[in-house]
């Protein structure tokens, strides 16, 4: 059985608990004191991950850090259908790749306001909003075009895949970070089809969109 | 006295909480803002607290100590830092469960949110909420009717009595849901109260409550307050509720408009199950407030523009 | 409000509201949410949920209704009206609460919409003929003024689809609307509008219109043009803005009372018309009522309207509509053998086309939603009411089941109704009352606290359940019913009189009606709002008397003091009470 070390408001914790749920895999949380205790940064939790980050998981005594990698381990060992992370299509692939590193730029961006605004963090806030908007822009073109063409997801499948999945949080929640999204319509649009997926979860601090 | 950006003499005689004491003392000098002022509170173990007023200090910068400028009256009460931009009373409100020698109490968080504080005190004494917003947590649909109860003053306080709603199981043993019982208590314009039968004792009460910061007329800090009787869940369990609860509420906190609490009574529409709201508003009212909420019906000011980024 | 809030604007593109979203955007700094029902009308209305002031554009459009985030409020499709408040399940929402509509129409591709009606239906002559290929709208960060000053001398490129041509092309404000931009120049058949929409004082979005549209396999090449074209001239604008626009706080009238935008009375009659009149069962026609120029007032499931028959008589029907069939409204009406002329006069005499006024609707048999189980009994025409119940239920995940006990097969009515209820549609063909009440007992079981009952029918029938389900340990409050012909509970609330101080206006205030209600019909125009006794709206000073107070907005001192009542919901301990109106 998965043992996540998580903690509820973390971003990095919610993509690894949606895939987790998307699949269906058997887990269980064990909660960090993130915030106030600094439970990440406490000498037990760093002999399990030296960073003293979250998420980790721990899948019967093989361990992980870092939600990226947490969740291509995840897709490759419990997607049988090849999906999530589609290692056998070499162009989907680099798609789902790509998007997976422009969430690097949303990190830095809108969930970096977010931890300032929420939680007290020091940044420059206004770059953090300014550099969001910069990269919502690229976002919104698009998924706009991607639904002329019929495709409601980040890449060019039918179905979604992990650039969908670790982008999705820092998107759903930029309002905490001050960040709006009244004119990014077709960014509305796509958050709405993913809250739809069947094996969604929610965190706190995500409304649910309604079913079709 | 000095002239005050936020011209509200209710609000700056009052004691405001500013900080929770462990993060002081462990994460050395916090800046903050305190109706439009801004503040730099600190003080290492050992050393008394200390609240300074630093007009040119950048909230979120990088931390400095303390220097020059008025410093400001300081209380430490309930495991905050509190202070007050005016002269306020001689005490803060008492809460007498606070005192009791089994009674569970850490640090739990304190979260900024994008709205005035009189939309925070709202929301955590509404209950109709509870079976949308909390759904699995502190209600269940379709059980969303919020039955009759009754809303008093005793002694210049505000509470709310007689509340009940059906909440889904528990966490730990309970293997049906059940009607949980709560009383509020507003000893404070911004520090709503809620006392809830502890269900290790039925005839004590566990009680929660936030302790709200106004920062600005439309950014709050939400001060996390928990007190209870507790022997079976570990620290992070219980402060995740908690964060859990409040990070829930936010994206409906940061989507009402306006941002400010509207105080004229048409403003808005009430229902039966807002009694307690309504009162609320009628006292902040007659106590005169005019910081971070709406008196004046026709002259409502877009707030939306507030939150452009 | 400044020029143009009485002008239509485009604020959104028909294929932005896809798929039950709900679309958020401003106009003038004013919040708007668009949403599409099912039934493709387009909603466009201020993003404020008037409870609480949640945007709307954060709850959730399940294709008849609206329903906010918050505390679940439902909110109709056309008319904005409240249809269910979760925190009171028994409560039919007050008429008043309604959330504001702005007037709208849908061409061109786009959404338009206007702050305040304008005078006249809009004279949109855009574009000659056929569709327009409507571009991806691009919100540009600068005021609208700014924008118009680089619109000036801005040239674009055609989209050809041939690299070696590419024409260029001006725009020009048109005579009629200085938010409509046009290729100066004619090139036809080539013709582009840029319409300018308003956002904020420091927000404009372009609505790009380009005729002819392109064909199917071009479309894409097009649109990723004039994207590029129209998000250079953004950057163009963006980067010359030297001094960002002060953070504009505008006064925004906010009227409260009053304020929604469909506001009909419930004394008033309207007028409809029967746009269609068919055989629903044996004995059973059907009528589909359509308003003559204004919205149909808001409904609930379990609501009937009263018929203003020419020969005099006023019948009571209930409404079969399911949730956010706004634009009609259907009943159905048995030819009952001992008519005096009602029944007999709308199965005989009224005809398709024939118009009728109706009023209401009102609503003594509401529907509570919070239930896990409902189990509705229906005999005979009394399956009216329970049909929009049970639509109503279709639409929430909680269990239901409709029993209909008729006669025959050919005696069900609104069988196309009843199919989309598939298997939670029961029917009980041919059953005497002994048989009939052999099957309620068995549906009923004993109350397991999770069930309700909803029964409408003959009396006997009636009576009938209500017995069983007694004798099997229902609460009285679990069993809900309405006896087909109408007759009112008798209320056990007392009677008093009000006298008004400064007319001298006695009125009888009888069990049922209250004050307020009391006062209107007679000409004693008080304004409310919740009717609930929460928002103090309706309140009269008390000059003698004891108040019976029922409210919820003064509290316990004022209520001692008892010079203050709610007129909405309060009443009297004495027979008589003073009013200083």
């Amino acid at each position: 059985m998965i043992t996540l070390y998580d903690y509820e408001l973390s971003v990095n914790c919610y993509k690894v608990r949606l895939l987790l749920n998307f699949l269906s895999v058997p887990h269980k949380l064990h909660s960090i004191d993130f915030f106030p205790g600094w439970e990440h940064k406490s000498e037990w939790f760093k002999e399990i991950n030296p960073l003293g980050h979250i998420p980790v998981v721990d899948d019967d005594g093989y361990i992980l850090r870092d939600s990226n990698a947490i969740l291509i381990y995840l897709a490759a060992k419990y997607d049988d259908g090849l999906k999530w992370y589609p290692t056998q299509q070499a162009e989907l692939l680099g798609e789902v790749s790509q998007w997976m590193m422009f969430s690097e730029g949303t990190t830095n961006t809108a969930s970096a306001a977010r931890l300032h605004d929420s939680l007290g963090y020091e940044f420059d806030i206004d770059a953090c909003r300014s550099g969001a908007h910069r990269l919502f822009r690229v976002l919104d073109e698009h998924l706009w075009f991607r639904e002329q063409q019929n495709l409601p997801w980040l890449c060019s499948a039918e179905f979604p895949t992990l650039a969908d999945l670790v982008i999705f949080p820092d998107v759903i929640l930029s309002e905490e970070g001050g960040i709006n999204r009244v004119s990014y319509p077709a960014i509305r649009r796509w958050t709405d089809r993913f809250r739809r997926l069947p094996g969604f979860s929610l965190m706190a601090g995500v409304l649910p969109a309604g079913t079709i | 006295m000095p002239e005050r950006r936020c011209n509200d003499p209710v609000l700056e005689n009052l004691w405001h909480p500013v900080a929770a004491i462990p993060d002081v003392r462990e994460r050395g000098p916090i800046t903050t803002q305190l109706l439009g002022e801004k503040l730099v509170i600190s003080g290492q173990e050992g050393e008394e607290i200390v609240v300074s007023e630093l007009p040119d200090v950048e909230i979120g910068g990088p931390a400095v100590e303390g220097r020059g400028a008025a410093s400001l009256p300081v209380l430490e009460s309930f495991g905050f830092v509190w202070t007050s931009l005016g002269s306020p009373p001689e005490t803060l409100f008492d809460i007498p469960e606070f005192h009791e020698p089994d009674r569970w109490y850490e640090n739990s968080g304190s979260f900024g949110v994008h709205t005035s504080a009189g939309r925070v005190v709202e929301n955590f004494l509404d209950l109709a909420h509870f079976p949308f917003v909390h759904e699995g947590y502190l209600g269940e649909r379709p059980y969303t009717e919020v039955k009759e109860y009754s809303v008093g003053i005793d002694n210049g306080e505000i509470w709310a009595t007689g509340c009940e709603f059906y909440q889904p199981i528990a966490a730990v043993s309970a293997t049906d849901g059940q009607v949980t019982k709560y009383s509020y208590r507003l000893a404070h314009p911004f520090c709503p109260l809620l006392y809830k039968t502890s269900p290790l004792d039925p005839e004590r009460f566990d009680v929660i409550g936030i302790f709200v910061q106004p920062m600005t007329e439309v950014q709050t800090c939400a001060h996390q307050f928990l007190c209870l009787l507790d022997e079976t869940n570990d620290d992070a369990t219980i402060k995740r509720f908690q964060a859990v609860i409040f990070s829930q509420d936010k994206p409906i906190l940061e989507n009402q408009v306006p941002k400010r609490l509207p105080l004229e009574p048409r403003a808005e529409t009430p229902i039966r199950a807002d009694k307690t709201s309504i009162q609320y508003r009628r006292w902040l009212t007659e106590l005169g407030v005019s910081y971070g909420v709406l008196r004046d019906e026709a002259k409502q000011v877009a707030t939306t523009r507030e939150e452009v980024h | 409000m400044g020029q143009g809030s009485h002008q239509w604007h485009p604020v959104a593109a028909i294929s932005d509201l896809r798929h039950r979203h709900v679309f958020q955007t401003e106009l003038f700094g004013h919040e708007l949410v668009v949403w599409r029902a099912d039934d493709s009308f387009v909603n466009v209305w201020e993003n404020r949920c008037l409870h609480r002031g949640s945007r709307l554009s954060v709850g959730i459009n399940d294709g008849a209704e609206l329903i906010c985030a918050y505390h679940g409020w439902h909110y109709a499709n056309r008319t904005a009206g409240c249809t269910y408040i979760p925190a009171h399940p028994s409560d039919a929402p007050s008429r008043t609460v309604c959330n504001r509509v702005y007037p709208s129409f849908v061409q061109h591709g786009l959404v338009w919409a206007a702050l305040e009606p304008p005078d006249d239906m809009p004279a949109l002559d855009l574009l000659d003929e056929g569709e327009p290929l409507v571009l991806r709208s691009l919100p540009i960060d600068a005021s609208l003024e700014e924008v118009q000053h680089h619109l000036a001398g801005h040239e674009f490129i055609v989209h050809t689809g041939q690299n070696d041509q590419n024409p260029l092309f001006g725009l020009v404000p048109s005579d009629q609307n200085s938010f409509c931009y046009q290729n100066s120049a004619s090139a036809d058949p080539f013709a582009a509008r840029f319409l300018l929409q308003p956002f904020s004082s420091t927000k404009t979005i372009i609505h790009g219109l380009v005729a002819p549209a392109p064909e199917e396999e071009d479309r894409l090449a097009s649109l990723l043009h004039y994207n590029t074209q129209l998000t250079r001239f953004r950057e163009e604008v963006e980067s010359s803005i030297s001094v960002s626009a002060d953070l504009w706080l505008e006064d925004i009238h906010r009227p409260t009372h009053g304020r929604r935008g469909i506001v009909l009375s419930t004394a008033d009659e309207i007028e409809v018309e029967v746009v269609k009149k068919w055989k629903a069962a044996t004995d059973i026609a059907g009528f589909e009522l359509r308003p003559a120029g204004t919205e149909l007032p808001t409904f609930q499931p379990g609501a009937h309207i009263d018929l203003h028959l020419a020969n005099g008589l006023v019948r009571q029907y209930s409404l079969i509509n399911g949730p956010g069939e706004q634009g009609c409204y259907q009943i159905g009406v048995k030819l009952e053998q001992d008519s005096r002329g009602g029944s007999r006069f709308l199965h005989e005499e009224v005809q398709e086309g024939d118009r009728i006024a109706i009023s209401g609707p009102h609503n003594n048999f509401g529907l509570r939603r919070d239930t896990p189980r409902t189990v509705l009994f229906a005999g005979g025409i009394g399956v009216t009411p329970l049909l929009a119940m049970a639509q109503a239920l279709d639409r929430t995940e909680l269990g239901f089941t409709l029993h209909y006990f008729a006669q025959s097969t050919e005696h069900l009515a609104f069988q196309d109704r009843l199919g989309e209820l598939g298997n939670r549609l029961r029917t009980h063909i041919g059953l005497g009352p002994e048989e009939t009440m052999q099957t309620v007992e068995k549906t009923l079981g004993s109350y397991d606290h999770l069930s309700q009952v909803y029964s409408c029918g003959p009396p006997q029938m009636i009576n009938a359940i209500r017995d069983t389900a007694s004798s099997l340990g229902w609460p009285p409050e679990a069993v809900h019913y309405e006896y087909f012909k109408n007759e009112k509970t008798i209320d056990q609330l007392s009677a008093f009189e009000v006298h008004l101080a400064r007319s001298g206006v006695s009125l009888s205030v009888d069990s049922g009606k209250t004050i307020l209600e009391v006062l209107r019909a007679n000409g004693v125009p008080l304004p409310s709002s919740c009717e609930q006794g929460a928002c103090g709206t309706c309140e009269v000073a008390v000059l003698d008397g004891v108040p019976h107070h029922q409210d919820v907005y003064l509290n316990e001192s004022e209520h001692e003091a008892g010079n203050r009542i709610m007129t909405c919901v309060s009443r009297a301990h004495s027979k008589q009470l003073v009013l200083d109106i």
